[in-house]
């Protein structure tokens, strides 16, 4: 009871908080932009050659394309709207893929982008932490200065680079693995052996470039975390007892220096939400970078709030958690 | 009969920096041997070597600590072992013979496990035990015999207050009852009445077990209390050695006497005064006797030739040239 009143409740309302703040930002900017979306459709209608309609179903037009928009009425009203809105999941229509809704292209892309994402930082967070905890307990051995210097040298290249390489060599020199898109063409998607391959296959080169990157990030944090555990009174003093350097390594260094390790990778996994632009545009992969990019060319605001929203609920649900699950991790925070 | 016998270490920190080599001669030509049953007192200033000389003898030689000489024996299983020959007998030797209570147990435990986790690791490589009820049994009767509550093996050190975190310290450091218990500053950071708790549950373990005590503190009054010798380190080196009534009653090396005579006594108000000067620097230290730009008697001698420890009444030794003239062989 008491951990619920002072650990729990608190935080949850910490939670809404920060989401209430965020929608309202993101409702309120679009409409700080000079940009008019019916004006935007409006033209573009026109310019396909509805200039002969009449004055009034223009001004008929214009109106439904208001209420569609959630332009309609004071901001006050247009506030209360887009909430009520809100909870029934329902951003809208897309503006640029018209009348299809918002909610819909998002569940389309989502999958994609978050099955290749959760698989990547998770991978990456494992391996590349194991290796730096390592590389950090034994740092001067041979091996570990070696795996140090090809981090180094992995981790400052632009990403772009990394994943062009990467699809010319696997995907253009050595034909191993697809160019483009999430599964091959003429396939319909459903859970048979062969789909789930193909998926596989396509996703192969996008992840690996990912985890490189990921994985060298990880390293080298985690081998500079340790460096300094290493030097700790408890470490010395286990060595002291005889205790087998292994143990050591996990239960005495590790398992201290990934503590602030796990709040990164939560706010990592909550990031994914916004997608992944350079990777999904280079391995032409369908997820929400992509469709956000497009969204925020074309002007289509209903989208870009439904991204931004998402993007916002998912960091601040991997926050909450992480703070909720936090003291399993460190004991020093229970209760607190 | 001893239990640790320590012959001619030597002992340097040298690093190297842009190639230019220094050496910190922390521990300089020490011989001594530690009795069974026995509490051996190592008392000096901050910076004499008194921990360097505890970190090897617990065969805690790191980088850039390095022994350039010398031999350090413990009594095990009748035979004598060298555990600077071989790492595979200090690895043997760890707890069973020896362990090690750190200056400032207060970080020694690590944070993020309860206290009855390092007592499973400590006790799982040392007696092939695996099974963690036989573990705590074992351990709790242990904490039992120490008057230490059950609760704190499965409390995390930070619920813990500094002199229980000590004490637990002290009861990991003797769970396996070890033949040489090496202390580094147990009661350093103690308030005094935490200080008296953790000196009397030394002092128990002590009668209890037989076993021997090195315990290096600069706190002359825990040596009075404790100590059935005492030895007196000035810069590296063994400047006097003997039992603790000798030590405080007759003090013979300079050094000692200044030590004993800044110590306050009931009854006698004069101003005490301390040790003129300050410890000299290990990196380049005095030629011959160490302590001669500090010694108010130094001879010419003194500057020149390095006094060699010698016995002057029984079990009482000194190396000052006041008292003989031996010259050490280096």
């Amino acid at each position: 009871m008491n951990l619920l009143k002072r650990y729990i409740i608190p935080r949850l309302i910490q939670y809404f908080i920060v989401i209430f703040i965020g929608v309202t930002v993101v409702f309120l900017v679009p409409r700080f932009t000079p940009l008019d979306p019916v004006v935007t459709v409006l033209n573009r209608m026109t310019s396909y050659g509805a200039q002969y309609l009449d004055p009034s179903a223009i001004e008929k037009l214009k109106e439904t394309m208001m209420e569609l928009y959630g332009l309609k009425g004071s901001i006050w009203e247009q506030y209360l709207n887009f909430w009520k809105r809100l909870f029934k999941g329902d951003f809208g229509p897309s503006l640029s893929i018209f009348p299809t809704p918002v909610i819909s292209i998002i569940a389309n892309s989502l999958p994609w982008t978050a099955g290749l994402l959760v698989v990547v930082a998770i991978l990456s967070w494992i391996i590349g932490n194991i290796l730096g905890g390592i590389a950090g307990y034994y740092a001067d051995r041979r091996w570990s200065k070696v795996m140090s210097i090809v981090a180094m040298s992995i981790y400052p290249i632009p990403y772009y680079i990394m994943a062009l390489v990467l699809l010319i060599l696997f995907a253009y020199i050595f034909p191993i693995f697809p160019m483009v898109g999430g599964y091959s063409i003429g396939l319909t998607p459903s859970f048979s052996l062969e789909f789930i391959f193909n998926v596989i296959k396509h996703a192969f080169l996008p992840a690996l470039s990912l985890i490189l990157i990921g994985i060298g990030w990880w390293f080298l944090s985690m081998r500079s975390l340790t460096s300094t555990i290493v030097a700790e009174d408890f470490v010395t003093y286990a060595e002291v007892m005889g205790i087998p350097s292994r143990k050591i390594l996990f239960q005495y260094v590790m398992r201290n220096g990934l503590l602030p390790q796990i709040t990164n990778l939560a706010l990592q996994i909550g990031g994914i939400f916004s997608g992944s632009l350079i990777t999904e545009t280079v391995f032409s992969y369908p997820g929400l970078g992509q469709l956000l990019y497009m969204a925020i060319n074309n002007g289509d605001f209903n989208l870009i709030m439904g991204i931004a929203v998402l993007s916002i609920i998912g960091i601040a649900t991997s926050a909450l958690l992480i703070d909720l699950l936090y003291p399993l991790f460190d004991p020093r925070v229970r209760y607190r | 009969m001893y239990a640790l016998k320590v012959e001619n270490l030597k002992a340097y920190y040298i690093t190297s920096l842009y190639g230019i080599e220094r050496k910190v001669r922390a521990v300089d030509n020490v011989s001594f041997q530690v009795m069974e049953n026995e509490i051996l007192g190592i008392a000096g200033e901050s910076g004499c070597g008194k921990s360097t000389l505890l970190k090897t003898l617990i065969g805690l030689i790191k980088p850039p600590l390095s022994v350039i000489g010398g031999e350090i024996y413990y009594k095990y299983d009748g035979k004598e072992v060298n555990i600077l020959k071989s790492s595979s007998d200090l690895k043997e030797l760890k707890w069973k013979v020896f362990s090690y209570v750190p200056q400032g147990s207060m970080n020694v435990l690590n944070p993020t496990r309860k206290i009855i986790k390092t007592f499973e690791d400590v006790i799982k490589v040392h007696l092939n035990v695996t099974n963690n009820d036989e573990i705590r049994n074992m351990v709790g009767e242990h904490l039992k015999s120490l008057g230490l509550p059950l609760e704190v093996l499965n409390s995390f050190p930070h619920q813990l207050s500094g002199g229980m975190r000590q004490r637990v310290t002290i009861a990991l450091a003797t769970i396996l009852k070890p033949k040489v218990i090496i202390t580094d500053e147990a009661t350093t950071a103690l308030d005094v009445v935490v200080q008296r708790g953790v000196i009397q549950l030394l002092k128990r373990i002590q009668s209890e077990f037989k076993n021997s005590i090195i315990m290096v503190t600069h706190d002359m009054g825990v040596h009075a209390n404790m100590a059935d010798r005492i030895i007196i380190m000035y810069a590296g080196k063994l400047v006097e050695i003997g039992s603790a009534k000798d030590i405080f009653k007759n003090p013979l090396h300079p050094y000692t006497r200044y030590l004993i005579e800044s110590l306050p006594k009931i009854g006698d108000k004069t101003i005490r005064r301390s040790v003129p000067g300050a410890p000299p620097s290990l990196l380049n230290p005095p030629s011959g006797c160490r302590f001669h730009p500090r010694c108010p008697y130094a001879m010419n001698e003194c500057k020149e030739m390095v006094p060699d420890l010698i016995e002057v009444e029984k079990g009482h030794k000194v190396a000052c040239f006041l008292h003989g003239k031996e010259v050490e062989k280096v």
